[in-house]
């Protein structure tokens, strides 16, 4: 991919999270998070009039675009006095955001109290998100930077990993951009791993502690591709990448991989939980892989030593 | 040609050159190819009333696109962890002209894009490269994870003198024996690519054939000029697939096909606990020397047993051998485990009337006349030329809304197989018997009960008295398994792991369409649906196995 230059527009996809649930735990209201928003989304736009915009707001029922609108949509009356795109955008925005959270009500009010009521589908709207941004990007000449910038309130929903893996892998290799800002709850492990694997800043930001969320999106979330480059982005906390057993759900230095299903187990079982696989007497360590190798089958054996002897040198 | 995997192994005897059809050399019409009519590729291209040929040419690049975008999606045991060995051609044949600039250049271009997909496919696995020229074979790379060091190679020395003559021989027995230390829970592959129509060998290729066989060795080739008996043979006796390349692009598919992993059919793979080690990364102060290019670096991955430091993950340690992965490594494989399904292309025959009112695509949002999509009326002129028959438009399989059948991941930290037995207002038109056959878990079938008895509203939710969720008759509960019973909403889910009893408000797949090809991007697994698939791993042997 070339790089960037500074004449490049970009093209950011934001995604609302609007779950009424968990924004009703947060110090920082839903209002008050989506002015500074839509400020955000004003400055973005203001850099560069060919930079391309998309909002996603999703919340457990539904994700919905809400700029660019759909035809269907009704047409916002004009203001003179404010500029026409910031108009629009602002509009659709709020109208959609609330349009969501008032039919998210009826949720609220359902027997759905559970586990999942604070936990939003990211992987629908990050695959809508690059959806947009795969489409965009064919249809114009122009070479166009994608970014997405997710603002997240709810907490990680264990059920779509796999699907969530495939988006941020997907994005990954379309060369987009995932930042994450997170304003309230634990930290997201899944969307961590997003931002670090996409190469996007994951934020956490105290809204509590009396930190603006408009201030830190400013710093570090408006910059292209190109200035990003040159700024030192804040520091990342080092994420660890280690894995947890399934069986006690213990973080392991060394594990034990089952060869079937890539189940994870911090100590020898003879059969794997996750799929039942039964396991051969025998751990395949590296440094044992050869010799049992050599077991198996009676005319490798001579080949085999050679190629231990050249694996050790290598 | 593109033929997916499957297809490739129970292949029958002829390999199709010119896409006939399955019957090869025989012609659609049962006669040889060179009786048929010459086919002229621009009779097909017609224009339509207002004169212009640009629907057309949409709806064949359309068809391409599809044609590539089909994956398989059975829920195989696949060899995960793969071993494979790629054989290069260096031999003088390999400069001839009719690819340009020349057959090495493009054939080293395309295994260059090949390592690179292959290892973010695969991050798991392992790869050596292999060259034959002058009759001999010489090991480029050794069995190792490091795309880079491949690419090296290759870019380094593979391409600057051809000489002589392919020894297939020669390399496969060199191909072997480096396969012969890989573990047996892994694959084992020999992919080549070739350009000669010779080979020159010191010995019986029919004992390295015997050999191959015996140890379970699946070879594949792309040939980029003609097919050749003898290779063809090695590939079909070994199971594997043999391709002539018609031009760069059908190279570079038919090379790619080699990228999934194939199913596992060999009666000597095990099943292994393997040992990983998941690596912190490191943060210097002061650069230090990486163990395995003894290049100063500031950041590095330590490896968890003998504490060296490794520049890049996965890979093996190169002191104490441990293979030293990331979490996210073991996700990116999980694809090929838990497969998305594909996108079904939508028919004037199979489109509801709710399909025709609606205007968008639910992946980019575009309306349907931005992405050259037709309604029913335009598609049926568009579909004549095409071949089609399709509106353009794709839907996911699970958002039929009639369905109920859907499947949820049990997530604990990872992901579990899930087994979802429908229960429908009608009675028992579950999809249980599929599912007994899916359920490598043996999801509540411990006694052989009869699934289709849970189709009754017992099932329905943990109000009821019975021990839902448990199986009827053994009252046997597999705690990591979870079982799913879905109703008409409001549906009531018992998740065993987070012992919780709540609602699942339905939430079947709205996504009633994508329009493919324009949204999508190639390759990969976007779910805009976001429905979970059902997924069970099969342990059976795969059809068209060793016979």
């Amino acid at each position: 991919m070339s790089e960037p230059l500074e004449s490049d527009p970009s093209l950011l996809v934001v995604v609302l999270d609007v779950n009424a649930s968990s924004w009703a735990k947060s110090p920082l209201t839903v209002g008050n998070a989506l002015q500074q928003m839509v400020i955000f989304i004003n400055a973005y736009l203001a850099l560069k009039s060919e930079n391309g915009l998309a909002v996603l707001a999703c919340n457990r029922r539904e994700c919905r675009c809400l700029y660019p609108p759909s035809r269907a949509s009704p047409a916002i009356e004009r203001d003179i006095r404010v500029y026409e795109q910031f108009r629009v955008v602002d509009a659709r925005v709020l109208a959609g955001v609330q349009a969501m959270l008032s039919g998210a009500e009826d949720i609220v009010g359902d027997p759905n109290k559970g586990i999942e009521e604070c936990q939003t589908p990211m992987s629908q709207a990050l695959s809508k998100a690059l959806c947009h941004i795969h489409r965009v990007s064919e249809s114009t000449s122009a070479k166009v930077w994608p970014r997405i910038l997710v603002l997240s309130a709810a907490d990680d929903s264990p059920r779509e990993y796999i699907a969530l893996m495939n988006t941020i892998f997907a994005a990954q290799r379309m060369g987009v951009l995932i930042d994450i800002c997170k304003v309230f709850g634990r930290d997201s492990v899944f969307l961590q791993q997003a931002a670090e694997i996409t190469g996007g800043n994951y934020l956490k930001v105290d809204t509590a502690g009396h930190e603006s969320m408009l201030q830190t999106l400013m710093f570090t979330c408006l910059a292209d591709h190109y200035t990003r480059e040159i700024l030192v982005s804040p520091t990342k906390e080092m994420i660890d990448f280690r894995a947890t057993c399934f069986c006690h759900k213990r973080v392991v230095d060394i594990g034990y991989v089952c060869s079937v299903c890539l189940s994870i187990f911090c100590q020898v079982a003879p059969i794997c939980s996750t799929c039942q696989t039964k396991f051969s007497f025998r751990i395949v360590r590296a440094d044992s892989a050869q010799i049992n190798g050599n077991l198996k089958g009676s005319p490798r054996s001579g080949a085999a030593t050679v190629a231990m002897s050249t694996l050790s040198l290598a | 040609m593109a033929k997916d995997n499957t297809d490739m192994v129970d292949e029958d005897e002829d390999v199709d050159i010119d896409d006939t059809g399955p019957g090869g050399m025989k012609g659609a019409d049962g006669g040889y190819a060179w009786e048929e009519e010459y086919k002229r590729s621009w009779d097909m291209i017609q224009e339509d009333e207002s004169g212009s040929i640009q629907s057309i040419v949409t709806g064949l690049n359309d068809q391409r696109s599809r044609k590539r975008r089909v994956r398989d999606t059975d829920a195989v045991q696949r060899g995960i962890i793969r071993h494979v060995v790629l054989i290069i051609d260096e031999s003088e044949n390999m400069s001839m002209r009719d690819y340009s600039p020349t057959r090495i250049q493009v054939a080293l271009n395309m295994v260059i894009a090949f390592i690179g997909e292959y290892f973010d496919q695969n991050p798991i696995s392992q790869l050596s490269i292999i060259a034959t020229k002058d009759g001999l074979a010489e090991k480029l790379t050794d069995l190792s994870g490091n795309p880079m060091d491949h690419i090296n190679a290759l870019k380094e020395k593979a391409n600057k003198d051809l000489a002589g003559e392919p020894s297939l021989q020669n390399a496969v027995e060199l191909g072997m024996h480096t396969l012969k230390r890989a573990p047996t829970h892994g694959s084992r592959e020999i992919v080549c690519v070739f350009g000669s129509l010779t080979t020159c060998d010191p010995g019986d290729i029919e004992q390295t054939l015997d050999a191959l066989k015996a140890a379970e060795v699946r070879v594949s080739m792309v040939h980029v000029a003609a097919e050749v008996h003898i290779f063809k043979r090695m590939c079909k006796e070994t199971n594997g697939a043999f391709y002539v390349a018609k031009n760069e692009d059908s190279m570079r598919d038919l090379l790619f096909e080699n990228i999934p992993p194939p199913a596992i059919v060999s009666a000597k793979a095990t099943n292994d606990m393997i040992q990983m080690g998941f690596s912190i990364k490191a943060n210097n102060s002061v650069p230090t020397p990486c163990v395995c290019h003894h290049e100063l670096s500031f950041t590095g991955y330590i490896c968890p047993r003998c504490k060296s430091k490794v520049c890049t993950l996965p890979t093996d340690c190169d002191v104490c051998g441990l293979p030293l992965v990331s979490a996210p490594h073991l996700a990116r494989s999980y694809h090929h485990l838990f497969p998305e399904e594909n996108f079904k292309e939508v028919t004037a025959a199979t489109a509801g009337i709710a399909d025709v009112a609606d205007s968008a695509c639910f992946g980019c949002g575009a309306e349907w006349s931005e992405c050259g999509v037709g309604t029913t009326q335009t598609a049926e002129v568009g579909s004549g030329a095409a071949g089609g028959g399709g509106l353009g438009k794709y839907r996911c399989p699970r958002s039929v809304q009639g369905t109920m059948a859907r499947t949820i991941y049990n997530v604990g930290i990872f992901i579990f197989a899930t087994v979802v037995v429908v229960a429908n207002a009608q009675g028992a038109t579950s999809s249980a018997p599929a599912a007994a056959g899916m359920a490598r878990g043996k999801v509540l079938a411990e006694c052989g009960g009869d699934l289709l008895g849970w189709a009754g509203d017992d099932y329905g939710c943990c109000q009821h008295e019975h021990d839902c969720c448990g199986c009827h008759c053994c009252h046997h509960k597999a705690p990591e398994v979870t079982v799913h019973v879905i109703q008409p909403p409001p549906t009531f889910i018992y998740d065993v792991t987070q012992t919780a009893c709540y609602t699942e408000h339905h939430d079947c797949c709205h996504c009633p369409y994508v329009c493919g090809p324009t949204c999508i991007p190639q390759g990969e697994l976007l779910a805009p649906c976001n429905v979970g698939r059902r997924v069970a791993i099969s342990h059976k042997a795969h059809k068209g196995g060793k016979e």
